[in-house]
């Protein structure tokens, strides 16, 4: 990484001294331009143009009227969210969960990738890689019935191991407390051989010269991972944290609203399963959006912080 | 890395310790897979009463006789290869076009262009909306509507992105002063150093086109045209002999006569066999030191 | 150099393949438009070439026909498994008889609700909408009410409705009809059931009837190792949830919404009711005791319950309150290792008051809608179902065209293998097709469910079967429906789930009676009281 995004972005902002040189630059820079318009057409007309849409929010839509005849109710929709009773509960809720992940999740597949990363190049490898990516192609709702059944006290394969080790058995799924720790615990195991996959394609990104310099300074395995492999991979993981920050109020809705059950509802509710209970079942499409608005423009706003925090400290950014 | 140097025996401990985990992970990963292929293939009473745990018991066939004579299934698999392998070429130049400028360029509307793309991780226009769109272009019951739906995403190309700028610009530079043009360089300089995270965005295209199942609904109405997974997710639904809806199932009457779990695994395990197919043609390229080998040879 | 060749030839491959792509793309594209309108251009014309053989063929016989002009009009549904792709000869005759030609729209089950919001969306409505929420259609202003239509076009259709059937035929919002039915005339659907063979086990001779008697029973259960596994503690008394023990307790809900009429006919939710608060005193004191599962409250309800077959068929659960068809399922699964195994099926559980009862199968479906794009042919649609619902139009959709799908036995239908074997065979043919509004007879569902053979030749797992559909038919009592008011649409999604986590938590001891109709009280200002006021209104509109 000789030049970074920042000292890029300082090369853009040259000061323009007149038409003439804009032109020129314009002129300059015409493949670029040439090369991002099917681009920008695409996101225009499959991206922007649907999201004319969006004022919906605002509306009492009703799909057969159209904006002209469903009636405009302003934020009505915003309101009937941030003033629902439960809107504190929901939203902390989803943030705790969000940050749990960060905390655990988030770094599972980097330490799964660097340790993969150190097993001798063979088979073994190979085949621990591609083992590991099975899990994230079950459908949710294999996963949770698997969740179910290995957790439950009457048929449930821990269970009859706690009770044959002489340990009181445990509802997992009937107290509240473990909603969380199953969530993130299956949720690992889910996702962590897929997700390393981004970070195993960073580290074959590393110069071999590297390793073999620190080598022959004398660098012991664990000296290269912290001075060579983590620096390697440093602008992936933090690209990788910043997106991840711009996702903290949303949780995918499937699992949740799978694992939801009458004593968890307290912790387990969440936005999106929110949303879908108030709206989605009745197609209630306004309210829907303007969940979906609120959850959009905090998440940018996260996503534009964590990224000039980045930007100021570790000189990586998203943009 | 290990062959470099003499380990110690803190590093042989950790060797001992590193494989020993690896190979528990595994077990934990490949058990409950290994579940899903024996239950397909067991009969139905050693399952119904919980006995398969990593073989199959009393085995059988049937439900993969069920599966592969749906008349259905066949075209379907030909029709998610041509979407998952149109939809990644396709994917992958678009996804290539579009990072391109936003790693190299420092062209005028730079910005704009880059927040254009990120917006669209947050904001989007949803279901009905993409429809109608799809519908004015005359793109419904065709291909192209599941492509077009899924051609370059802002997180693909946020990543291809964050790749190519540890491409020293100076490669590119130099290319320019011999008088190539962008183009040259993306497609001479900047795509064959980038083959590790070119095989990552490949694979994800191709796997969301092959679990990609509600475009496929949606944008699709002739049975002749359905993907795979829509096709896998009736053959489910009629083996459990339910539907979500309790009213109509009260009405079909079928309560739940035999519910043939193994059919159901029967489907995840045929869902699973393209990731074990391609997978190892794409780990080639993540061999170390792929990227700045290449740029200096 | 060669790399650079390679490179060139991928270049050609990948452009080439574009082309290909493109080419391919602007074909699919023309065909489009067409397309829109129906699901296959060249199966479209298969019909019409179709249509006119027949025309020819029936040349002599058109007076007989329904409508003199072939009549056409497009119908959206959802179906699962096995489809027809044009259509099926049961509906190809009923077309034929009728001089009909109906443009079949039939998508997957899945998602089929987004399907139809997408195509009410766009400029292309079929004339008519099964299968979909009636109470959200009503809302977007997509369907028209059929009530005047009904009376004057459709006399056999409404001949077929019975008084119990109109609170469901009835829209909660305005008490009108909006949807042709598919009526399905078999009231057994569910029974209690319980382990003969852990009865014997336990040294009981009599199947329990009353509460003390059940008490014992499951107590004995409980405390003998009924399963005889070596394991004592692994048997559940009585698996499941808790809805299906409501009716012992005079409280007759069919569904965990738990709706229902008091005493004096008005509609509330059971909460309201004296009986509830007995009803959990004896919940609280059963699940103290270990006879109720202990995972009531996640083993899904009695009408939706892979999860408790799994307790069954896993040898655990002594008595069950679902499905009957469980009775067979279970008794086939254990039998192969046990051949003494049988789950057979009883009279419902008597209350402490000596209360019984059990919920029949609802007999309507509100299937098929027209809409506003189809109000123009709204009075054809409505003549050609009063056909359906003729007697020629019952026997047809329930027993096929002689000869071919049932042979006349003592002057009585007998549906013929294989459509008799199982009821995706029977459906395939378009017999019991649900999708569609008709009226599919009792004796016709019962030769399919029983295969076609008659009760004596049965195998003991089937006869279970069949005796556990009759044997609470004296306790039969039609649910009450849940009425879909403005205020249930828009609040029972925070306001239920709610109370149904109080309710678990105080059969379990976690809180007391006392706490639960605290908490319970609290939920009335935030909507609950909406929904009891409006559903009351809506139901004295709707019963009548």
């Amino acid at each position: 990484m000789e030049v970074t995004g920042v000292e890029r972005q300082k090369k853009i902002s040259q000061p323009k001294v007149n038409h003439k040189k804009v032109r020129a630059k314009i002129w300059a820079d015409r493949y670029m331009y040439l090369m991002i318009l099917p681009v920008v057409i695409y996101f225009v007309l499959f991206h922007y143009w649907p999201m004319l849409w969006l004022r919906i929010a605002f509306y009492d839509y009703k799909i057969l009227k159209g904006f002209e005849g469903s009636k405009f109710v302003g934020l009505k929709h915003f309101k009937s969210f941030i003033q629902s009773p439960d809107f504190l509960n929901i939203i902390w809720n989803t943030l705790y969960l969000n940050l749990l992940s960060l905390a655990f999740a988030f770094p599972a597949p980097i330490v799964f990738a660097l340790l993969l990363n150190e097993l001798a190049a063979g088979k073994f490898k190979k085949t621990v890689q591609t083992i590991s990516y099975l899990p994230h192609f079950l459908s949710m709702v294999v996963v949770v019935s698997m969740i179910k059944n290995i957790l439950s006290p009457s048929i449930g394969i821990v269970n009859s191991i706690m009770k044959n080790m002489g340990m009181e058995e445990i509802y997992f799924l009937g107290e509240a407390k473990y909603f969380r720790p199953i969530m993130i615990i299956s949720g690992i195991w889910q996702e962590m051989g897929w997700g390393s996959i981004i970070y195993l394609s960073a580290l074959s990104g590393i110069d071999p010269e590297l390793y073999e310099a620190a080598v022959m300074d004398g660098a012991g395995r664990f000296k290269q991972v912290i001075y060579i492999t983590l620096p390697g991979i440093a602008q992936t993981i933090i690209v990788m944290l910043i997106l991840r920050i711009g996702t903290l109020l949303s949780v995918g809705f499937e699992k949740v609203y799978l694992m939801q059950n009458a004593y968890n509802l307290s912790v387990s509710e969440v936005i999106s399963t929110y949303v879908y209970k108030r709206g989605m079942i009745n197609n209630n499409y306004s309210l829907a959006t303007a969940v979906g608005m609120f959850n959009g423009i905090i998440s940018l706003i996260l996503v534009s912080l964590a990224n000039s925090l980045s930007r100021k400290y570790t000189e990586i950014s998203l943009i | 890395m290990s062959v470099l140097g003499k380990k110690s025996t803190g590093e042989k401990i950790f060797d001992v310790f590193n494989i020993v985990l690896m190979c528990l992970l595994t077990m934990a990963f490949l058990y409950p897979v290994l579940n899903v292929l024996a239950i397909s293939l067991s009969a139905s009473s050693p399952v119904l009463r919980g006995e398969v745990t990593f073989f199959p018991r009393r085995p059988t066939v049937k439900a993969y006789e069920n599966i592969f004579t749906n008349k259905y299934i066949w075209r379907s698999y030909g029709n998610t290869i041509f979407v998952a392998i149109v939809g990644c070429v396709l994917g992958l130049i678009m996804s290539s076009l579009a990072a391109y400028p936003m790693a190299f360029g420092d062209f005028y509307g730079k910005q704009v262009y880059s927040f254009m793309i990120l917006f669209t991780m947050w904001f989007s226009g949803g279901l009905i909306p993409t429809y109608l769109v799809m519908r004015k272009l005359k793109l419904l019951n065709t291909y192209w509507a599941l492509i077009f739906n899924f051609l370059a995403p802002a997180y693909y190309i946020i990543i291809l992105r964050s790749f190519f700028v540890g491409i020293p610009i100076s490669l590119i530079e130099s290319a320019k002063l011999d008088g190539a043009n962008d183009f040259v360089c993306l497609t001479r300089i900047v795509l064959p150093v980038s083959k590790p995270v070119l095989a990552t965005v490949a694979l994800w295209f191709i796997v969301g086109h092959w679990n990609s199942f509600l475009p496929a609904i949606m944008y699709l109405n002739d049975r002749n045209k359905y993907t795979l997974q829509v096709v896998l997710h009736d053959i489910v639904l009629q083996a459990s002999g339910k539907l979500y809806d309790i009213d109509a199932a009260v009405h079909a009457g079928e309560g739940s006569m035999v519910i043939p779990q193994q059919i159901q695994n029967a489907v995840i395990f045929v869902s699973l066999i393209p990731m074990l197919i391609i997978y190892p043609f794409l780990q080639q390229y993540f061999v170390k030191g792929v990227m700045i080998g290449s740029v200096k040879g | 150099m060669t790399k650079m060749k390679a490179k060139r030839i991928i270049g050609l491959i990948l452009a080439i393949m574009m082309l290909a792509t493109i080419f391919v793309g602007c074909k699919g594209k023309d065909a489009d438009t067409e397309i829109d309108q129906k699901p296959d251009v060249s199966d479209a014309k298969d019909k019409e070439d179709d249509n006119k053989e027949k025309e020819d063929d029936d040349d002599g016989e058109e007076g007989d026909t329904l409508f003199k002009e072939t009549f056409k009009f497009s119908y959206m549904g959802s179906i699962w498994g096995v489809h027809p792709d044009g259509g099926t000869p049961i509906f190809d005759e009923l077309m034929k008889r009728t001089n009909t030609e109906i443009d079949f729209r039939w998508y997957p089950t899945d998602q089929y609700q987004d399907k139809v919001t997408v195509t009410l969306a766009s400029d292309d409505i079929p004339d008519m909408i099964a299968n979909a929420s009636i109470p959200t259609l009503i809302d977007e202003g997509a369907i028209i009410p059929l009530d005047d239509l009904l009376e004057e076009h459709g006399p056999n259709i409404l001949a077929n409705l019975q008084e119990d059937d109109y609170p469901y035929m009835r829209a909660a919002i305005d008490g009108n009809i909006y949807a042709v039915p598919f009526i399905l005339d078999f009231p057994p659907a569910y029974a209690m059931q319980i382990r003969k063979d852990w009865l014997d086990n336990v040294g009981i001779s009599e199947v329990p009837e009353t509460w003390d008697e059940w008490k014992a029973a499951w107590k004995a259960f409980k405390e003998q190792d009924a399963n005889g596994d070596g394991d004592p503690t692994n048997e559940i008394p009585y698996a499941g949830d808790i809805y299906g023990l409501l009716p012992a307790f005079g409280i007759n809900v069919s569904n965990k919404i738990g709706f229902t009429t008091d005493a004096d006919g008005n509609y509330t939710i059971m909460y309201e009711l004296p009986e509830f608060r007995t009803f959990l005193e004896e919940m609280r004191e059963l699940y103290k005791e270990g006879i109720l599962d202990k995972e009531f409250a996640t083993r899904g309800t009695y009408i939706d319950n892979p999860e408790l077959e799994k307790v069954c068929d896993a040898n655990l659960a002594g008595s069950v309150m679902t499905w009957a068809a469980n009775t067979r399922r279970t008794t086939e699964v254990l039998q192969e290792l046990d051949e003494n195994a049988a789950m057979i099926g009883v009279k419902p559980v008597q209350g402490p008051d000596g209360k019984q009862g059990i919920p029949s199968r609802v007999r309507v479906t509100p299937t098929a809608a027209i809409t506003v794009a189809g109000e123009d042919k709204a009075e054809d649609i409505i003549k050609f179902f009063n056909y359906v619902f003729s007697e020629e139009g019952i026997k047809l959709m329930s027993y096929g065209i002689e000869g071919e799908h049932h042979e006349m036995v003592d002057s009585e239908p007998m549906l013929k293998s294989p459509y008799v074997d199982s009821f995706e065979n029977a459906r395939e043919a378009g017999l019991n097709f649900t999708p569609f509004p008709h009226l599919f007879a009792e004796e016709a569902f019962l030769q399919i469910m029983m295969g076609g053979q008659k009760y004596d030749e049965l195998p003991d797992a089937m006869k279970y079967f069949h005796d556990a559909l009759y044997v609470g038919e004296d306790y039969f009592f039609t649910p009450t429906p849940t009425l879909n008011t403005e205020a249930y649409t828009e609040k029972q999604g925070e306001i239920l789930p709610k109370i149904e986590s109080l309710l678990a938590q105080c059969v379990t001891g976690e809180i007391s009676i006392d706490d639960f109709y605290a908490e319970y009280e609290k939920l009335k200002p935030v909507g609950l009281q909406d929904i009891l006021d409006q559903g009351a209104e809506a139901w004295s509109k709707i019963s009548k």
